[in-house]
């Protein structure tokens, strides 16, 4: 594997004082499916185990993030590690909601992920939600290797687009990076920078008068030739978005902006559903969280 | 002792004026839309918009191209041509390369990408026959071999540095070259008239060097693009039944 550390990860002394969630779990296969074991993990991220939702040796893993959201200055940081030939979905208990940051620090939400040979991760957080004056660094990394399968989403919804009159592209700092390597080069990076008032003003226009943006990446050594075709069929015609499907060698990627969260979450699940068979070999089906 | 600092001031002082000429001529040649590396037939997306009417006029497409030189063009590639210059200089053929696929993969369409590489590896070869050199040949033989795709903005930013053109001049000439490519794209798709866009470009001058300005001080970690409407429009360009264009 690329990046195999599994070390306990510990908060960076530059960052200033604020929750440090930190969760560091090693996906292992025994007895013929794959088991999730915490390595360590502090406050407020919680163990509360895993299950087995598809009924068959895949573990569902929600991950239960700051409670409450994100204050100035909080980090969070989830690293895992997938052995060869496991598979595992990660998924959270709900969306990533940043809050104002008036001393100007930073908040901040990390994920590692590194996906061993012959391993499938499906990551399906919820999406970010930056509110007003709040200042936001998210950083998603995902190391694979060669043979690893990936289906992994990310969003961003650009305030509380229904509290009050909408409070949405009223953030402060927002950088938003999905990074994936694959036998350690990098294939993709999607980095949003804005911080400097008149980008993130001009983000509502860039973003087509939309205030969300999802994307699905999806990776698998052997996707079939028109599987591009079956996404694109799949994620259009979703009320409210605007959407599009590319393909880069063996990764797929799926662009997608909504004027409603239900409206990209349909579209992202749309997406899964032409890919899962593909990339899982199963069929796609609602996540249950509760 | 001051003598021999004042003489090594005066004979570089003569070498760049002697090379001045050289220079600008070297910038207007590669910059040119007729120097052959198709980059004039790339639309970025901007086809997908145009085919939609979302651009149906000067205005429109003028306010479009703004946003794409400011939160797409200028925070990647013109960054990159930057980031380029300064490895270059240093004879740092891996950090070239590791640039060169951070460009790659900040483009998530599959046709934006192939258009960066495309015109990447044109440029390289025209590069190479043009002028006669092979300053680049470490470079061009890591995409031959595949280390790494060959990239506009890195092989642009690189060539500029080997004929001795400081990073700003090159950053400032690569947009200027970009833009009026994409100005030339809606000029024919729309249509626009000549004078109208002309002005298009003329009217984006302290655009381009803000732009140049900001390029050149964009750390390696920041680049990266805010224009995901844009992104949506170069996915959907794949499927146009009717493309003039590349990308």
């Amino acid at each position: 594997m690329t990046e195999p550390s599994s070390a306990p990860i510990q908060p960076d002394p530059e960052w200033i004082v604020g929750k440090y969630a930190l969760m560091n779990v090693r996906a292992s296969s025994r007895l013929g499916r794959t088991e999730i074991d915490p390595l360590c993990w502090r406050i407020p991220f919680q163990w509360q185990g895993y299950h087995y939702q598809d009924h068959d040796d895949q573990p569902f893993m929600l991950l239960v993030n700051s409670g409450g959201g994100f204050v100035e200055g909080d980090v969070s940081h989830f690293h895992g590690v997938l052995e060869p030939g496991t598979r595992a979905l990660f998924t959270t208990t709900a969306s990533s909601k940043f809050y104002k940051c008036p001393g100007g620090a930073i908040s901040r939400e990390i994920v590692d992920l590194h996906v061993g040979e012959d391993a499938l991760l499906e990551f399906c957080p919820d999406e970010a939600i930056p509110f007003a004056r709040s200042r936001v660094h998210r950083i998603n990394r995902i190391t694979l290797e060669p043979s690893s399968r990936l289906f992994a989403t990310d969003m961003v919804s650009a305030g509380r687009v229904h509290y009050g009159d909408g409070e949405v592209f009223r953030f402060h700092h927002l950088v938003s990076e999905f990074r994936i390597t694959v036998g350690g080069r990098l294939v993709s990076l999607d980095r949003l920078v804005a911080t400097e008032p008149e980008a993130i003003a001009s983000l509502q226009r860039l973003w087509q008068e939309r205030p969300h943006m999802a994307t699905a990446f999806a990776y698998a050594p052997d996707l079939t030739a028109a599987v591009e075709d079956d996404v694109h069929e799949a994620i259009e015609g979703v009320a409210g978005t605007e959407a599009g499907v590319t393909r880069i060698g063996n990764l797929v990627i799926v662009r997608i902006l909504s004027h409603e969260t239900w409206q990209a979450h349909e579209a992202l699940f749309n997406a899964w559903t032409a890919l899962r068979p593909a990339i899982a070999g199963k069929a796609a089906r609602p996540i249950l969280k509760c | 002792m001051p003598t021999a600092p004042i003489i090594i001031t005066i004979t570089t002082a003569i070498t760049m004026s002697t090379n001045a000429p050289d220079r600008l001529l070297y910038l207007l040649q590669v910059a040119n839309a007729s120097f052959p590396t198709g980059a004039f037939n790339h639309s970025y997306g901007f086809e997908t918009w145009i085919d939609s009417g979302a651009l149906d006029d000067a205005a429109s497409f003028e306010s479009a191209c703004r946003d794409w030189l400011r939160y797409a063009a200028v925070p990647t590639d013109g960054a990159a041509v930057a980031h380029a210059h300064r490895r270059a200089a240093a004879g740092d053929l891996d950090g070239l390369v590791d640039l060169d696929h951070i460009v790659g993969a900040l483009k998530l369409s599959r046709e934006s990408r192939e258009a960066s590489f495309k015109t990447g590896r044109a440029l390289l070869g025209a590069y190479r026959d043009v002028f006669s050199a092979d300053s680049l040949a470490p470079f061009a033989e890591a995409t031959r071999d595949g280390r790494c795709e060959g990239h506009q903005a890195v092989i642009f930013g690189a060539a500029a540095e080997a004929q001795g053109i400081g990073a700003d001049d090159a950053v400032l000439a690569f947009l200027h070259a970009a833009l009026s490519n994409l100005v030339s794209v809606g000029a024919r798709l729309i249509p626009l008239g000549q004078i109208e866009s002309q002005r298009i470009v003329r009217d984006a001058w302290p655009l381009l060097t803000q732009g140049a300005d900001q390029a050149c001080t964009t750390e390696i970690d920041t680049l990266g693009s805010a224009t995901a409407g844009l992104d949506v429009a170069s996915m959907r360009h794949e499927r146009l039944h009717t493309r003039l264009c590349m990308s």
